[in-house]
């Protein structure tokens, strides 16, 4: 608790206020404390008020002395601890072949416990939005078998209910979309003020209550799938699926929905395992505990048991120099490149990142970009 | 709170409709409750204008242009109601229900469509009151039976006096069924009734007497003026001239005055008859004509070629026929909710409401592709079946016959969905037609009941059954009530399963 509060007051003194009052409301929701949690969505409310109304980036001193006085309220609280990881779905080889479609997908095994964050990643078409839906048991498998471990006997209603899935295309919602969300929580079992208090915290948590009482053909797609997010967390799954969620987002909105899907599948008061796909590579790799590549219906690659065996460096360099240039540079480290348009790749199994650059730099060679893509899936797409 | 606007909607249901919103969301996403407000709303709207908008109540009924009308409103607050009740549902977004839950969304429904059926309602039910207000059933009595009395009175000398007598023998009808054999001197010839009076009519002459089986001497006997029993099998039935103008028989089951029949009006006037002085009885007969008369086109003659009768004598001095036909109007209108009537009034209303309900609860279970292809597999199958039994010269039972195999193989599909790996739309199919042939089943099995019955007597293998409309029609309500205790039972325990499994299956 300690260290999450002090956490905070750092994000206020560097000024990271949006980022602050999204860690003060999951802190305010992890305590159980329904006050504390109504404090946080009015202090968040007031923080949302300030930004849309006032051009300038900085608030008023008087705010932060307002923030730092509910934090030091929240230090008499003992916040509750997370729990340690239980396993939720254990999915065994598993193996779906469509008919009149020559695409198959092959065997693949996976556990996803409580706070796990599993990217699938892979080209279209290769089988993630396949294994996804297998799944969230739309798709009937071929082979294998997928176990939910907290649920006895369930039938497929039962984990249905257990599992949210978030399709790329988002079937629209009539109403407003206020109603749509006090709805989702109510299904699920939260009732009365409780049902105010969680959407109400969802839509501050998510930044959406200004579009609280629009409808869908009034918010942009990136906020539709905010809005979608915000919906099926308010059902409470134990598992979250969700297919491409990053394609209609911006960049900002990416890494705010990314961390945020972090810290939801982490949170004490309701901790899941969020299984997801996308073509953003290294975002998904900078949140997920496991990444899974998929390409032609199989697994090729999955942090933590692939990379071990990985044997050499990968370098990705954006340059103007041409290839005889970058060819001439290199020619004595033996590096292997490849050129794929846009990006080129260097392949080393001698020297290191770092030396390869170094040598680039000091030919003078101009670079515009560099990662080092060593244990990235991303170096599968260049091959 | 949510901030959507509804018109004339007050504060309080918006508070309640956030209620539910927050805590019954089944309960909510079907909209019983606005259904409800804003239906009592329009019918409380549609009955002021029923009861403001001029109508007489001697007239003929407007009211089916009425019944056109609300219909149409009521199918605009239907599709209405569906773009609201389509938007949420819980069911299909997997959320916590249970089994009671389904029975619930149900009654809801039927509630919703039942509120709806019911505006076309309204417009009888205020033209009847405005009916009964108007006129009393002992009014409508003592008027028919003073202006009969006077016309007797006025138009004696005009009138028939004589009885007519009518020579039968009795058979019984279980051993020879004999249906109207006559038999004129040594000739015996078997024809119907209709084909008796034309050859009376024609040839001019009159049958010595009349065979007539059991059943009809007894109901001939309810209604005879007056019966003579010559020994134990021949009786001479005499009947009485009509004298009765201006009738409604109908309103003597309401009237606490008796309606006069003609034999009354024979004894009292015409058999003992006194002349009176005319002109008072003239005038009153012009007040009771004025009070009811109400058509005026009608009250020309034109040359037809035939000899006038005494009936279009009397019809034209007293407006009799004008008269009638406003009596019957109101009568009509007055006791268009008798219990009589309000049987079949609340059987189309019931199975209006039954029927579109369960269509909007198999709508919200299963697919859209599933419900489609329901209702085209219901159509098919009943044109495949009409043209086997048409080129089959298939009778009644047949059709049972042929229900009863489909009613087997839909609940055979629909089992089959337990054993499913996905959603097969087969099954799906058959649930939903499952579901709609259940409720008709008692009514088919009585019905089959009463067909053989009926078989066996045709075919003399148990001719003492003796067909008892009245036993029927309770059995037949009878299955009615146990059909909907079936379906009742059936949504929360059977249904409920079946399409919880079936949805929840993997698509493929």
């Amino acid at each position: 608790m300690q260290h999450r509060i002090e956490e905070i007051k750092s994000y206020i003194n560097h000024n990271d206020n949006s980022l602050a009052v999204r860690r003060m409301l999951d802190l305010c929701l992890d305590t159980g404390d329904e006050l504390l949690l109504i404090d946080a969505i009015q202090w968040s409310r007031e923080f949302h008020a300030f930004q849309k109304n006032v051009s300038s980036e900085s608030v008023p001193s008087d705010y932060q002395e307002k923030a730092f006085e509910f934090l030091n309220k929240l230090k008499g609280q003992h916040g509750n601890t997370l729990q340690t990881p239980q396993l939720l779905v254990s999915a065994h080889q598993v193996s779906k072949r469509y008919s009149g479609s020559n695409f198959s997908l092959h065997p693949i095994s996976i556990d996803i416990k409580t706070s796990d964050v599993v990217g699938v990643v892979g080209e279209n078409g290769n089988g993630k939005t396949t294994l996804l839906r297998c799944l969230a048991g739309q798709l009937a498998l071929d082979e294998g078998g997928i176990t939910f471990e907290k649920l006895t006997n369930p039938d497929q209603y039962d984990i249905k209910h257990h599992v949210a899935f978030i399709p790329q295309r988002i079937p629209r919602w009539y109403g407003l979309l206020r109603d749509n969300l006090h709805f989702s929580a109510a299904l699920s079992g939260i009732t009365g003020k409780q049902n105010e208090l969680m959407v109400d915290f969802m839509l501050e948590r998510l930044n959406l209550s200004e579009y609280a009482n629009l409808t869908w053909d009034k918010i942009s797609s990136g906020y539709r799938t905010r809005f979608e997010i915000a919906r099926v967390l308010l059902q409470k799954p134990s598992i979250l699926i969700l297919d491409e969620p990053l394609a209609n987002l911006d960049i900002n909105a990416q890494q705010t929905i990314l961390t945020d899907l972090r810290h939801m599948a982490k949170s004490v008061y309701h901790p899941m395992g969020i299984i997801l796909s996308s073509q953003q590579l290294h975002e998904v790799e900078k949140i997920a505990d496991t990444v899974l590549l998929i390409k032609k219906g199989q697994c090729l690659f999955r942090t933590g048991e692939t990379e071990q065996k990985i044997e050499g460096v990968v370098l990705e360099i954006e340059t103007p120099a041409s290839r005889e240039e970058i060819n001439s540079v290199l020619e004595s480290m033996q590096v292997e490149i490849h050129f794929n348009g846009g990006f080129y790749t260097l392949l080393s199994s001698n020297h290191s990142a770092e030396e390869m650059l170094k040598t680039l730099l000091n030919s003078s060679v101009k670079l515009s970009y560099f990662r080092d893509i060593t244990h990235s899936t991303k170096r599968y797409f260049n091959s | 709170m949510s901030t959507q606007k509804r018109p004339f909607c007050p504060a309080f249901i918006n508070r309640f409709d956030d209620y539910l919103l927050k805590n019954a969301p089944e309960i909510w996403s079907a909209r019983t409750h606005l259904v409800l407000y804003y239906g009592l709303l329009f019918m409380s709207v549609l009955a002021f204008l029923s009861f403001i908008v001029p109508d007489d109540p001697r007239s003929n009924s407007g009211v089916a242009f009425w019944i056109v009308f609300v219909s149409l409103i009521s199918i605009i607050g239907f599709v209405l109601w569906l773009m609201f009740l389509l938007r949420f549902n819980v069911f299909k977004r997997y959320g916590l229900t249970s089994a009671s839950n389904r029975l619930r969304t149900w009654l809801l429904y039927f509630t919703s469509v039942g509120i709806l059926v019911f505006f076309c309602y309204v417009p009888p039910i205020v033209e009847s009151i405005r009916a009964n207000s108007a006129y009393s059933d002992n009014e409508l009595a003592s008027d028919i039976n003073k202006m009969n009395s006077l016309i007797c009175q006025l138009s004696y000398d005009s009138l028939p006096h004589d009885w007519v007598n009518d020579t039968v023998i009795v058979v019984n009808s279980t051993e020879g069924r004999y249906e109207n054999v006559e038999v004129i001197g040594d000739v015996e010839e078997v024809t119907t009734s209709a084909a008796v009076m034309i050859d009376s009519a024609v040839f001019n002459y009159k049958p010595a007497f009349r065979l007539m089986d059991t059943t009809e001497f007894a109901s001939k006997k309810m209604g005879c003026d007056s019966l003579l029993k010559l020994n134990d099998s021949v009786y001479v039935f005499s009947e009485c001239p009509s004298y009765e103008f201006v009738t409604d028989p109908g309103l003597s089951s309401y009237s606490d005055v008796k309606l006069l029949k003609s034999r009354d009006l024979y004894y009292q006037i015409i058999q003992h008859y006194a002349k009176k002085e005319e002109a008072p009885l003239v005038q009153e007969m012009e007040v009771l004509i004025k009070k009811y008369k109400y058509y005026s086109n009608d009250d020309y003659s034109y040359y037809t070629g035939v000899e006038p009768t005494t009936g279009d004598y009397i019809q034209g001095r007293f407006f009799t026929d004008n008269v009638t036909r406003s009596i019957e109007n109101i009568y009509d209108r007055k006791h268009s909710f008798a219990p009589h009537q309000l049987e079949w009034q609340i059987r189309v209303w019931f199975y209006i409401t039954f029927c579109i309900s369960l269509l909007v609860f198999n709508f919200r279970h299963s697919t859209k592709k599933a419900f489609f292809l329901s209702i085209l597999t219901c159509v098919l199958l009943s044109i495949l079946t009409g043209l086997i039994l048409a080129f089959s010269n298939g009778e009644e039972a047949s059709m049972f016959g042929s229900y009863l195999f489909y009613f087997a193989l839909f609940a055979f599909f629909s089992f089959g969905t337990f054993q499913n790996r996905t959603r097969n739309i087969v099954s799906g199919i058959s649930i939903n037609l499952f579901s709609w042939m259940l409720y008709f089943l008692p009514l088919l099995l009585t019905s089959m009941y009463y067909e053989g019955q009926q078989s066996a007597y045709n075919e003399l293998v148990n001719p003492a059954y003796s067909f008892d409309y009245e036993t029927m029609k309770l059995h037949l309500f009878y299955a009615e009530i146990i059909g909907v205790l079936i379906f009742i039972i059936a949504v929360p325990t059977l249904f409920h399963r079946l399409y919880r499994r079936w949805y929840a299956l993997p698509e493929e």
